[in-house]
């Protein structure tokens, strides 16, 4: 069975170390990018799961998110979005995507919150 | 007078004497009174006892003596006087009018001894003659016309007062035909006057119009008689005319001025209730347009864009836009230079024959092919600083249509509209700073969440990984600040959003009391030192947001965690009427003063005494007010100072359609 694997999408360099940190484990392979267009270069290998943060130097997260869920290709990947927002209905488009972390995060929520996606099959 | 020759004749003449209605008196040739008839006594008031051998000037006023003395020199050449009108006083000193025919009296031997008077009072005579007198002046001095005419509307009387209102004389007009003074086309009017004045019906107020003899047209008010004679027939009719054209004239300049003030106060309320500016000035094109009776108007004026570059706006009324559709701006002619220089008001009577005029195209500059005009009026509209930012335009196909009055309205409505644009300027310019006050905040509280994250995931890291010990309860402390300063960035977000009215709420349906454990819940696990007593009741349907009421909840909670540090006891009470649910978050902190009540749920308010004790930005509860109102709830607070106090909030009942 293949490893797993889940993108991260966060400009924050030192957001993105945290995430690294949280989800380091052997049990799935954690990507970093710290935009869009690094996001759509790799796309070519899909992921299992993609974290989203809405606020990105060259795109908008809701934007990537439907592409991602309108694309055939993509459709199916979960996608966990991510921002500064307290909830996710102050984000016009959150149904979009199928989770939502707000900002700052309990990192025990964080990681639990891949890990469903990750680990439950 | 025969003489007197049987007694028989002389108690017939005593008789006489006492028993007529003229007073009768004899006085010798010393002027004293010998006779004295009971007519006299009525007359002057004086008895036969008092007024017997005293002077007969007692009867004559002191200005009229001199003519008693004339008379008696008749009276003694052995005249008869008749009926001499003169005057005569009583005992009262009071004047009567009266006819006296004096006689002498002889003797015997045919000696005039004395002279007897026949004094009868006139008075009532000469009080209509002076009534007479006195309506006759009234009639002839009345500004009104008063006119007469028998029934076959023959003029038979004609006072001054027409004389001045028709400028006929007497002479032109008596026993000429009354529809002399009627305008042909209301000849008719004649028939049905005199057919009501030969009813005996009087013609009351008549409002109508009458021709003068140079043929000018008079608004009259006509009142109509019936003149009867002694017998009661009526013979003709009396007309009273008053000349109302004034009056008329008045209350069209009165009309109008109405009208203006509307126009006018029009103006200032769309001004002042509206900041289209698109709207307001077309309705003040429409309104000057309309006030100075002109053919069209148009209004232009100057625009600067974000990049600083200016461009002109016009509103037009009176033609339709099409015309105007291919004109860009008003070209800078001779004409319109002036006006948007600040030179002032132009007005021209006729623009085509005007020399500014001929150096350029003779079409008012803008209307190319499509609108003649000739009257032409331009009002700078300036602002208080003086800068002109447009011009009120108007014109009319006939020369000399505007006057002194349409300049004065059109400044006067040029100087409302400059008002406007300022206005409408301003507006703009703070709902752009808003917005981007908002926008501000918006990136603000991103921005600042962004180190807020990564601080507290390392925090967290920290905390996880160091043994207990003063270094893992610092960075729990640190953890709670942290959380905390997220909830004011969060605070400050929501007061941008309910300024702008961007809060929105997603409403649905649920049990309340189930938030209410799961906020209990973590409201326990974050102050474990504190006792939540709660009382709640099951089936809470509302509904709601449920994320802004966790707010509204979590910001109670935290207060009465906040304000009564001390006291750890909380109490959270739920429970239903008949259409409300209600909540209570009890502490028993210091309790609020009832001055303050009202004001907690205030923006940026926050209790006087604990300012400088308490952390926060006083937001809270002014958030959690607009989340219960958007609601359709109410929230309040109940508080004895010292004991304590009660946040309370309800919410409708959700009732479900089934």
């Amino acid at each position: 069975m293949p490893v797993k694997k889940v993108f991260i999408v966060e400009d924050d360099d030192d957001i993105r170390l945290l995430i690294e940190y949280i989800l380091n484990n052997d049990q799935y392979e954690v990507h970093l990018f710290a935009n869009a267009t690094v996001l759509q270069t790799n796309l070519s290998e899909l992921p299992n799961l993609i974290v989203l943060d809405i606020n990105l130097p060259d795109g908008n997260g809701i934007e990537i998110c439907r592409q991602l869920k309108t694309n055939k290709r993509t459709s199916h990947i979960p996608v966990v979005l991510m921002s500064a927002h307290r909830n996710k209905r102050d984000i016009a488009g959150y149904q979009l995507a199928d989770d939502f972390i707000s900002k700052p995060f309990n990192i025990d929520h964080f990681k639990a919150a891949v890990d469903r996606y990750l680990l439950a099959s | 007078m025969t003489g007197i020759q049987y007694p028989q004749d002389l108690l017939t003449l005593q008789s006489i004497f006492e028993g007529i209605d003229d007073a009768i008196f004899c006085h010798d040739l010393e002027m004293h009174i010998t006779h004295w008839n009971p007519a006299a006594r009525r007359l002057f008031g004086y008895s036969e006892e008092e007024i017997i051998g005293e002077p007969v000037y007692l009867l004559i006023p002191h200005d009229r003596q001199q003519e008693k003395d004339l008379m008696m020199r008749d009276v003694m050449a052995g005249k008869r006087i008749g009926n001499f009108k003169s005057i005569r006083q009583t005992r009262e000193g009071i004047e009567i009018p009266v006819s006296i025919t004096i006689s002498p009296v002889r003797n015997s031997e045919g000696q005039i001894v004395g002279s007897s008077q026949i004094v009868r009072s006139i008075a009532e005579d000469y009080a209509a003659e002076e009534r007479k007198a006195r309506l006759a002046a009234i009639v002839e001095n009345s500004d009104d016309a008063i006119v007469g005419k028998n029934l076959m509307g023959i003029i038979t009387s004609w006072n001054l007062g027409a004389q001045n209102m028709f400028g006929y004389t007497e002479q032109e007009v008596i026993g000429k035909h009354i529809s002399l003074l009627i305008p042909p086309d209301r000849l008719d009017e004649e028939d049905i006057i005199i057919g009501n004045i030969r009813q005996g019906k009087k013609v009351d107020h008549f409002q109508t119009i009458r021709k003068t003899k140079d043929g000018r047209l008079l608004h009259i008010s006509l009142t109509v008689s019936p003149i009867r004679n002694g017998a009661g027939d009526i013979i003709g009719a009396s007309k009273i005319a008053r000349n109302i054209t004034a009056q008329k004239e008045a209350d069209r300049a009165i009309a109008k001025s109405i009208e203006r003030m509307e126009i006018l106060s029009s103006i200032s309320k769309s001004i002042n209730e509206n900041l289209d500016l698109k709207h307001i000035l077309q309705k003040v094109t429409d309104a000057t347009t309309r006030l100075t009776g002109a053919d069209f108007g148009a209004f232009f004026y100057n625009r600067v864009d974000q990049r600083g570059e200016s461009y002109w706006l016009y509103t037009i009324s009176g033609v339709p836009r099409s015309e105007f559709e291919h004109f860009p701006m008003p070209p800078i002619t001779d004409v319109f230079h002036p006006t948007f220089s600040g030179k002032g008001v132009i007005r021209v009577d006729d623009i085509t024959k005007d020399p500014r005029y001929g150096e350029n195209d003779p079409y008012f500059g803008m209307l190319k092919g499509h609108l003649s005009v000739a009257s032409y009026l331009a009002v700078p509209v300036m602002t208080h600083s003086g800068n002109i930012i447009g011009g009120l335009f108007l014109g009319h196909k006939d020369a000399g249509i505007f006057k002194d009055e349409h300049e004065d309205l059109v400044v006067t409505v040029a100087s409302q509209a400059a008002v406007a644009i300022e206005n409408s300027r301003l507006f703009e310019e703070v709902t752009e700073l808003s917005k981007r006050k908002d926008q501000f905040i918006a990136l603000a509280s991103h921005e600042l969440k962004t180190p807020l994250t990564s601080m507290s995931g390392f925090l967290q890291v920290l905390q996880r990984s160091v043994p207990d010990g003063i270094a893992k309860n610092f960075a729990e402390k640190a953890l709670r600040q942290l959380a905390k300063l997220s909830e004011l960035i969060n605070d400050l977000f929501d007061i941008s959003k309910i300024q702008a009215g961007k809060m929105q709420l997603n409403l649905e349906p649920f049990d309340l009391s189930e938030l209410l454990r799961e906020i209990a819940d973590s409201f326990q696990q974050a102050h474990s030192t504190y006792e939540l007593v709660m009382a709640i009741e099951t089936d809470l349907l509302v509904n709601g947001d449920k994320m802004r009421l966790e707010q509204v909840l979590a910001n109670l909670l935290n207060n009465a965690v906040k304000y009564a540090p001390d006291e750890k006891e909380i109490r959270l009470d739920a429970s239903r009427t008949k259409d409300e649910v209600v909540v209570y978050v009890k502490d028993k902190g210091p309790g609020i003063l009832p001055e303050n009540q009202q004001q907690i749920f205030g923006q940026f308010y926050r209790v006087k005494e604990q300012e400088r004790k308490i952390s926060g930005l006083g937001l809270g509860l002014y958030i959690s007010k607009d989340i219960i109102d958007r609601h359709g709830g109410k929230i309040w607070v109940e508080s004895t100072p010292g004991e304590g106090s009660t946040f309370a909030f309800s919410l409708p009942l959700f009732k479900n359609q089934n």
